[in-house]
C-alpha cells in the first residue's frame, strides 16, 4: 500500500548534497530530496526546524538555516554536542537521512511592516534567524532599519563568517558584532551582546526585535530591550526544549501549557517570560 | 543681558549620554572641570596601580579594558565605546586604577578632573548624588557584564 508522503511521523528519505564546517564543532548541511525532484520538503517558512533522522540512531530537531525561496536544497545548521548531532556530523555527501517536518510557528515578518527590526542573537542562534534575514533581505523596502546584533564566544567560533561580512557592507542594515572573550590580536568589540543593544540604531517605539539564543542570553536581552523603552509584545523569541514528536503529542518539549514544537519555538515574549524557571522535562 | 554663549566643551557633554538628564546648571558645572582629549590606536589610557584622579567620557574610538597577566601581557576583558565611560577608580578608595585601558582606534574623550569632581561631589550633595547614581549604574552595568561573560553562555557543554 502506497504511504502518502505527508504522514507526519514518516521520515522522507534526503540526500546529504555537502557537508560545510563553519566553527570548529558547528556544521551545515546541505540536503535534497533523495529522489530527486519531488518527494521532499516543498516549503517552510523562516524559524521553522525539521527533525532530522539520522537511521539506526535517533532523530533531532533542527531549525532550517537557508532561504526559505529554495526550499529545493534543505539547509540545517547546528553543533555536534549529543549523540544525533554527532552521527550528523560525520555523514558525507551521498549518504542518506530521514526528515519529518517542517514543524512549528514561524518568525512573523508581516508583523515587522513599517517597523524598525532588530535581530538579536548568539552563538549557534544565528542559524535559525538566517532564513528570516534572506526574508527581510529580500523583501528590503518593506522594513524600516535593520539592526543585527550578534554574539559568539570567541571570534573563532563567530557563525556564517563570510556572510555577516557581506552584510556588514550593505548600506541599508547594520550589523554589529561582539566577542566574549578574545586576545589582543580581536580589533573588534569586546563583551556580551547585551552591550549592543543601547546604542543601536533602532527606535524602540516603532521597533520589532527577533531574539535567539541561550535562555540566559534571551533573558538579559529583553530586560536590556526594556530598559530601551522596546514593548514586550514586539519581541519575539526562539525557545529549545528537547523535541521529539515534533507534533505536540509526547510532552518532551512541555513549556508549562505550551508544546514547544507546536505551539512554538518562536513565541512571543509576553508567551513565555513567565515559564523560563520551568526545566525540561 | 545678552545670554553667555555656550562653550563647546559643555555642549559636547551635552551630547553625551552619560549626562542625560542632567541639569543645564551640573553640565555647565561639570564642563568646568571637563577637558578634551585625543589618543591614537595602541595607546595606554590607564595603567593599574597608578594614581587614579580623572575620568573619561567616550565620545569616539574604541577602549579595552585589559587585565596583566604575567606570562600572557595583557588580556583584554571588555571593550567600551562611544557614550560609555571609563575609570571610577578616583571615585573610591584608594584612588588607584585596578585595571590597564588601550585604545584599539583612534579615541576622542572628554576628561574630568576626577579629584575636582571628588571634591565638588562631597561638598555639594545636590550636584553630587545625581552623580554618583551615574557612576553606580556604570559600575553595576559593568558588573552585570562581566558576571554574563564568567558564566560562558555560548558554551554548549
Amino acid at each position: 500500500m502506497a504511504v502518502a508522503y505527508h504522514e507526519p511521523m514518516l521520515p522522507l528519505p534526503h540526500r546529504v548534497r555537502r557537508m560545510t564546517w563553519e566553527t570548529d564543532d558547528t556544521f551545515t548541511m546541505e540536503l535534497v530530496a533523495a529522489g530527486g525532484g519531488g518527494g521532499g520538503i516543498t516549503s517552510f517558512a523562516p524559524g521553522q526546524f525539521n527533525m532530522l533522522y539520522v537511521f539506526g540512531v535517533g532523530e533531532a530537531a533542527i531549525s532550517m538555516s537557508g532561504s526559505p525561496s529554495n526550499p529545493d536544497t534543505l539547509l540545517h545548521t547546528t553543533r555536534a554536542v549529543g549523540s544525533v548531532t554527532k552521527a550528523l556530523a560525520n555523514l558525507h555527501p551521498g549518504q542518506l537521512i530521514g526528515i519529518r517536518g517542517p514543524y512549528g510557528v514561524s518568525w512573523p515578518v508581516d508583523e515587522a511592516e513599517g517597523r524598525d527590526i532588530v535581530i538579536i542573537t548568539g552563538g549557534i542562534g544565528l542559524a535559525p534567524l538566517r532564513p528570516l534575514i534572506y526574508t527581510l533581505i529580500e523583501q528590503r523596502e518593506r522594513f524600516g532599519n535593520i539592526t543585527i546584533l550578534f554574539g559568539a564566544r570567541t571570534p573563532d567560533e563567530i557563525l556564517f563568517r563570510d556572510e555577516i561580512e557581506q552584510w556588514r557592507r550593505r548600506f541599508d542594515m547594520d550589523v554589529l558584532i561582539t566577542v566574549d572573550r578574545a586576545s589582543r590580536d580581536w580589533r573588534g568589540r569586546l563583551g556580551v551582546v547585551t552591550t549592543l543593544i543601547p546604542q543601536s540604531p533602532f527606535d524602540p517605539k516603532n521597533s520589532i526585535a527577533y531574539v535567539c539564543g541561550p535562555e540566559v542570553m534571551m533573558y538579559f536581552t529583553l530586560e536590556a530591550l526594556e530598559k530601551r523603552g522596546m514593548p514586550r509584545e514586539r519581541v519575539f523569541v526562539s525557545m529549545e526544549r528537547n523535541m521529539k514528536c515534533g507534533l505536540g503529542f509526547c510532552g518532551h518539549c512541555q513549556l508549562g501549557p505550551k508544546f514547544v514544537c507546536k505551539d512554538g519555538p518562536v513565541f512571543r515574549w509576553t508567551e513565555v517570560a513567565s515559564l523560563l524557571d520551568i526545566r525540561e522535562i | 543681558m545678552e545670554q553667555e554663549q555656550e562653550q563647546p566643551i559643555e555642549r559636547m557633554l551635552r551630547g553625551h549620554d552619560f549626562t542625560e538628564g542632567l541639569s543645564d546648571e551640573h553640565v555647565a558645572r561639570l564642563a568646568s572641570m571637563a577637558s578634551l582629549q585625543t589618543f591614537h590606536a595602541d595607546e595606554r589610557v590607564l595603567k593599574a596601580g597608578e594614581r587614579a584622579d580623572r575620568c573619561y567620557l567616550i565620545q569616539e574610538g574604541q577602549i579595552a579594558i585589559e587585565i596583566y597577566h604575567p606570562t600572557r601581557g595583557g588580556v583584554p576583558i571588555q571593550t567600551l565605546g562611544e557614550g560609555k565611560v571609563l575609570g571610577w577608580s578616583w571615585f573610591v578608595k584608594p584612588y588607584r586604577w585596578t585595571f590597564d585601558a588601550m585604545t584599539y582606534t583612534f579615541t576622542r574623550v572628554i576628561v574630568l578632573d576626577g579629584v575636582r569632581l571628588r571634591e565638588a561631589m562631597e561638598a555639594d550633595p545636590e550636584f553630587g548624588y545625581p552623580l554618583a547614581v551615574r557612576f553606580m549604574e556604570v559600575c553595576a552595568e559593568r558588573v552585570s557584564h562581566s558576571r554574563l561573560q564568567m558564566i560562558d553562555m555560548f558554551d554548549p557543554h
